[in-house]
């Protein structure tokens, strides 16, 4: 045998341990074929300020239960096939919009895309709130409809002063 | 070195995912219905993917030491101190399980 044989563990040899989007979709996959969440680190800021870079986010399995307008999912992204973790922004009997709460709309996604529902996110080494709707329906409801439309105020208050402040520094507005 | 059964046959244990992935034998152990790959991801080499293909619950420990011994022209005693020392650190974070002990065996 050219070497003997060796069970590497991340923690511990993180360096030699990476894993591509496709190995991570693959993986959640296998993962929720046993019925069993998929924690991982995120990576990218499309979701900023909901998920940050470096967040640890466990997504769930739908079991049966459709995610709702406003609940931050994950799909197999019909374009380039990697995993995606956005929120969903319209809803149809078989497709939906998803969208970054930092970035573009991906436009509209066929359910069978669908892989899970993010059900719980840790910063720093502590969850945030981050209501399950499978245990509190109403509360899930109530708290991504309102955080989805602070975050678009809030996007729309900063793009209102960013133009104001062009304007009085007489900056060209494109 | 943990003392093993060269006769026991072991099999993956349910709480386990693993998958090839781009060439890499992947392990995911599911502690309390969670594939946690941020603390929890382990990965095989080439050598220990060939010891975990053979653990199907068909052959002995002793059996697969032969045979790999064969196909590989090593030395008996080399080959089982590998397969010793790899099959007992699975067998210490629980990701196989004696054949015999396993309901789903035959």
């Amino acid at each position: 045998m050219p070497e003997p044989p060796l069970l590497r563990h991340k923690r511990y040899d993180a360096d030699e341990i990476a894993l591509s989007s496709a190995a991570l979709l693959e993986l959640l996959m296998a993962v929720h074929e046993k019925g069993a969440d998929f924690r991982f680190r995120a990576t990218g800021t499309s979701m900023y300020p909901t998920i940050r870079d470096g967040d640890i986010i466990t997504v769930s399995p739908l079991g049966g239960i459709k995610p709702g307008v406003y609940e931050v999912v994950a799909f197999r992204h019909p374009g380039n096939g990697k995993l995606v973790v956005h929120r969903v922004l319209a809803l149809s009997p078989d497709s939906f919009v998803a969208g970054g709460d930092n970035s573009q709309s991906d436009g509209t996604i066929p359910c069978s895309h669908l892989l899970g529902v993010v059900t719980k996110v840790e910063r720093n080494g502590s969850p945030l709130f981050w209501p399950d709707k499978r245990r509190y329906p109403f509360l899930a409801k109530v708290y991504f409809q309102t955080g989805y439309w602070y975050i678009t105020v809030r996007k729309r208050g900063y793009g209102m002063v960013l133009k104001l402040f062009r304007k009085r520094s007489g900056e060209t507005i494109p | 070195m943990q003392e093993l059964d060269m006769d026991a046959r072991y099999i993956p244990s349910g709480n386990i995912v693993a998958r090839v992935i781009e060439g890499e034998l992947i392990l995911v152990p599911l502690v309390s219905g969670i594939g946690d790959i941020d603390d929890e991801l382990f990965s095989v080499n080439e050598t220990g993917k060939v010891i975990w293909d053979r653990l199907d619950g068909k052959a002995s420990l002793a059996q697969i030491v032969q045979l790999l011994a064969d196909q590989y022209s090593v030395s008996l005693g080399e080959m089982e101190q590998d397969v010793r020392g790899f099959v007992g650190e699975l067998l210490k974070r629980k990701m196989i399980v004696d054949a015999r002990a396993s309901p789903a065996s035959s």
